[in-house]
Formats: C-alpha cells, sequence, structure tokens
C-alpha cells in the first residue's frame, strides 16, 4: 500500500503506524548511506518524509483498524496499492512480458496474474475505504442527495444543462411502453410491436423503465427528476417479447423502423452474453455502419455477465460491434459495477460508462422503482446524445459518437471497463 | 450451426455484400426464397434478410451470389438484474 498523509499529520500518521505495532523506517535514517536496500532493512513501512508518503509492505489485515482510524481523524490523506513499474524497449517499443516469462523458464501469463492482483487488491481497498472519488485519488465521499435529482442526472449533469432534446426522435428497442403512465400524459410517443407472440404494450416493464430514464418528464410528481431528454419525442419499438427476450428478426425489424422513421438516435438494453476468443456478429456491423452514415447513433447496453473482481465477462453482442456504442455501468460511487462486462476481446471495447446502479424510473401501471444493469446505463447515453443532437444539427451518427466520448469525463479506472469515461451532459 | 433433424427449420439471418450486390438485392431475395426460406422479412437498407429455412437448405443459401453470410438467429435479452 502507498499511503500519502495530509500536510502537517505525517509525524502523527507514522505514530499512528508504530503503535499499530509496525516497524517504520524513515528515508532520514538512511541519509548517509551508500546504498539503501529496497525493504530499508526489514522493515514494515518506509517512510519517505520529504513527500509525506509511506509505502506499506506487509499484514494488510493488521493495518485496516488503524487506516480506519486515521482516515477518520483526516490524517491520512489517500491509500492506493503499490503498482508495479517495468522498463519499456528501446524507440518506445514495449517489451513483451511473455517472451520475459519465456525466458525465464516460467509458463505463466503474467500480465493476466498482475491484472488478477490489482483487481483483488483494489477491491480490498473499496471495502476498508470509505467511498471515494477515483478520478482525482483522493479519499472524499461523493454523495448525492435525491431530493430534486435522481443520483444518475446529477452525476452526468443534466441538472445544469439548458437542452431538452426537443426536435429529436430517440427509438428504444425493448419490451414497449405503457404510454398511459402519468409521467407521460401529453408526450409525442410513436408505438410499434416486433416481438412475436406477445402483447402491444409493456406487460414487462423493461422497455417502460428505460424510456424513463432517456425522457422521463421534467417535473415528475412525487419523485425526483429521473430522465434526460424530457421534450425528445418517444419511438418505442417492441422487439422484445412480453418475457424480456427476442432475437435478430425482431430487433433488426425494429432497427430498421427506427431509420425509417427519422431516429437519430437508436437505445437498445439488450445483449447476448459473448465467450472469450469471440468475433463481434458482422451483420450488426454492417446494421452499425450503415446507420451510423445515415445519421444515426446506436447505442447497446455492455451486458450484466460479469461478477467482478474475479470474473470480468466481455462485452456481449450487438454492443461489441465496432460500429455501436457500448455502454459500462457504474455505481453511485462512480466505481465500475460488478456485473458490468469490460473490453476483453481484441477490438471489442466499452466506449463509454453511465449510471446503472440503484436507477429509479417509470414502470407501468403509474410506478416507480430502482433497477440495476447495464440496461438502465444506456438509456443515459441516448438521453444525453438528444441533448447533443438538439444543440448542433451537425451533431449525427458518427460526429454525434464523437461529440459524446469528448465530452466524457475520465475517471481513474482502466478503459477496458469505462471506456473514455463517464457520460456528461452539455451544458448548452 | 447445431445438428438437427433433416425437417427441421431454423431461423436465419442473412447477410448480402452491400457493394457487390448493389442493385441486386431484391433479386438476391427471390433466389432465396426459391431455394427454401420462408417467411422472409428484407432489410434492403441493412443487405439483411431475415427468414426460416430447412436445415439442410442453409449451405444452397450461402451459395447465392452476393451473400456474405446466413447465421441462425440468437436470443437476446433484457439487461437488467
Amino acid at each position: 500500500m502507498v499511503m500519502r498523509f495530509t500536510p502537517k499529520a505525517a509525524g502523527t500518521g507514522v505514530r499512528h503506524l508504530e503503535a499499530g505495532g509496525f516497524r517504520v523506517a524513515s528515508s532520514r535514517d538512511f541519509k548517509s548511506a551508500t546504498a539503501v536496500q529496497s525493504d530499508f532493512g526489514g522493515a514494515d513501512v518506509q517512510y519517505f518524509e520529504r513527500f509525506g508518503i509511506a509505502i506499506i509492505r506487509r499484514d494488510g489485515e493488521r493495518l485496516k483498524p488503524m487506516l480506519q482510524k486515521a482516515m477518520e481523524q483526516k490524517v491520512v490523506a489517500a491509500v492506493r496499492p503499490e503498482r508495479v513499474y517495468r522498463v519499456l524497449g528501446e524507440r518506445g517499443v514495449e517489451v513483451d512480458p511473455y517472451s520475459l516469462q519465456a525466458s525465464a523458464g516460467r509458463g505463466v501469463a503474467v500480465p493476466d496474474y498482475l491484472r488478477g492482483y490489482r483487481d483483488a487488491v483494489n477491491h480490498l481497498v473499496d471495502r476498508m475505504l470509505p467511498d471515494g472519488d477515483p478520478s482525482d485519488g483522493t479519499a472524499g465521499v461523493e454523495r448525492f442527495d435525491e431530493a430534486g435529482f435522481t443520483w444518475g442526472l446529477q452525476a452526468i449533469k443534466v441538472p445544469s444543462s439548458a437542452l431538452t432534446g426537443a426536435g429529436i426522435k430517440i427509438a428504444v428497442l425493448d419490451t414497449g411502453f405503457d404510454d398511459s403512465h402519468p409521467d407521460f400524459i401529453g408526450r409525442s410517443v410513436t408505438q410499434k410491436l416486433f416481438a412475436s407472440q406477445s402483447v402491444s404494450n409493456d406487460v414487462h416493464g423493461h422497455g417502460t423503465h428505460c424510456i424513463g430514464t432517456a425522457c422521463g418528464p421534467q417535473r415528475p410528481t412525487g419523485v425526483p427528476r429521473y430522465g434526460v431528454a424530457y421534450d425528445a419525442e418517444i419511438y418505442a419499438g417492441k422487439v422484445l417479447g412480453d418475457d424480456g427476450f427476442g432475437t435478430d428478426r425482431s430487433i433488426i425489424a425494429g432497427m430498421d423502423w427506427a431509420v425509417e422513421q427519422g431516429c437519430q438516435i437508436i437505445s437498445m438494453s439488450l445483449g447476448a452474453a459473448t465467450s472469450v476468443g469471440d468475433q463481434p456478429n458482422d451483420d450488426y456491423e454492417q446494421i452499425g455502419q450503415v446507420c451510423l452514415d445515415a445519421g444515426t447513433l446506436i447505442v447497446a447496453a455492455a451486458g450484466n455477465e460479469s461478477m467482478r473482481p474475479g470474473k470480468i465477462q466481455p462485452i456481449g453482442s450487438p454492443a461489441n460491434a465496432t460500429t455501436i456504442m457500448a455502454v459500462a455501468a457504474v455505481g453511485q460511487t462512480l466505481r465500475i459495477a460488478d456485473f458490468s462486462c469490460g473490453g476483453i476481446n481484441s477490438g471489442q471495447e466499452v466506449d463509454i460508462a453511465a449510471p446503472g446502479v440503484g436507477v429509479l424510473s417509470s414502470l407501468p401501471g403509474g410506478k416507480h422503482d430502482r433497477w440495476n444493469g447495464t440496461s438502465m446505463a444506456t438509456p443515459h447515453v441516448a438521453g444525453v446524445a438528444a441533448l447533443i443532437a438538439e444543440s448542433d444539427a451537425k451533431y449525427r451518427g458518427w460526429t454525434l459518437w464523437a461529440r459524446l466520448l469528448q465530452l466524457a469525463r475520465p475517471l481513474n479506472l482502466p478503459a477496458r471497463d469505462v471506456g473514455k469515461g463517464l457520460l456528461q451532459a452539455p451544458r448548452r | 450451426m447445431k445438428a438437427a433433424p433433416p425437417g427441421h427449420t431454423v431461423d436465419v439471418t442473412v447477410r448480402v455484400d452491400l457493394g457487390k450486390a448493389a442493385g441486386r438485392f431484391d433479386e438476391i431475395v427471390l433466389l432465396l426464397e426459391g431455394l427454401g426460406l420462408a417467411d422472409a422479412a428484407p432489410h434492403p437498407r441493412f443487405g439483411i434478410v431475415n427468414g426460416s429455412v430447412p436445415v439442410t437448405q442453409v449451405a444452397a443459401l450461402r451459395g447465392v451470389a452476393g451473400v456474405t453470410s446466413v447465421r441462425e438467429d440468437k436470443v437476446y435479452g433484457a439487461q437488467a438484474r
């Protein structure tokens, strides 16, 4: 662990460590030495007085109570796992760690081992520390008061946006929509059924929840605002049946309808799991390309197959197509959701992350509830895409894609998990 | 494609090369139907035809000039937990 003390509290921090039974060696003690052992003579803690930084090498469990107390007393500013650094090859060419391991006589896949170790330590840090803002490495707490807006809308800066989605058509291809919901009276809604053996309205609820996030009202009754583009025109294509499942036939038909209707955005909170080594579906590569060239952006859920930290599954189909924007899910602490799939297969990447845990939105029958999933993250992106599209007619298709990524807030998390970062709405 | 009884029908997505098959999409759909593709749903905008076909005819569909791939349909689910 690398521990950074708050200014002027380093001495107190060192005394906390010593009181906890840790042997602390200070850089000051080795000032006159001609050579310094890398472990500072076997000490548990190496303290660099000039920087106010301590490296703790042993016994994370013993550290936990001391750390908790030190954080409460604001003696410790930040804690993170120690990183391993390696040389790069000549002229900026990276040395292949696999070849290094082979030449050392070992058959271990080093990068996978190190990533697993890193993820496990990150998980331990998450459990030990209060929730923090990973984008600046401090241990501050990011909390959202949902009196006026859901936490997700706050995190993506919707409250400060002057845009509404007016004039923009969003197609949500899902389980349908309850257009009799009181929150949507007076809205422009076009619906079409594509799923087989299903009724035309939303009996499942998923579609109404997603449409709520993308297009919910500015002032719903009795709940905080939960919708992004409250003036957008809603196109609800029921491509998933009453059981929440659908096939390529109904999904592709829904996509074709959305483009024919002139929708600038298609939101698809659906997917089929893939495996490590799978290639993207070329059908959706082609469809996505046609849509982008025609000025329609498709956003899709990355998938919920992961069980982090131990198991990260690859992005599902159709989100894994390079011409479809793949959306991952983060929680209120802006950490990656433990179920969110990652860019494991080569060329199949997460493009952006959005709120996907504890997301409040509409449900059939005039109800509201919190759901989790990359399904919930995806319509946040669709709604913000509508705001951007409203701001300037040049933002369509490829340029709309680029603008979404340009506005994203970088997170201190792997691109494998969050792409360019957290979705952000434009001010105007 | 999974092994299935000879008379078994599968739902498929047929992809047409938009470049090589330019101007021939309707003709290709007719050829596919002639080879057993039923309940055809053509999407010329995408170069895609959905339909169902006896599993024994899948290879024949692939042999139509301008067809890039024939794939059995997958099932997709809502991504909420």
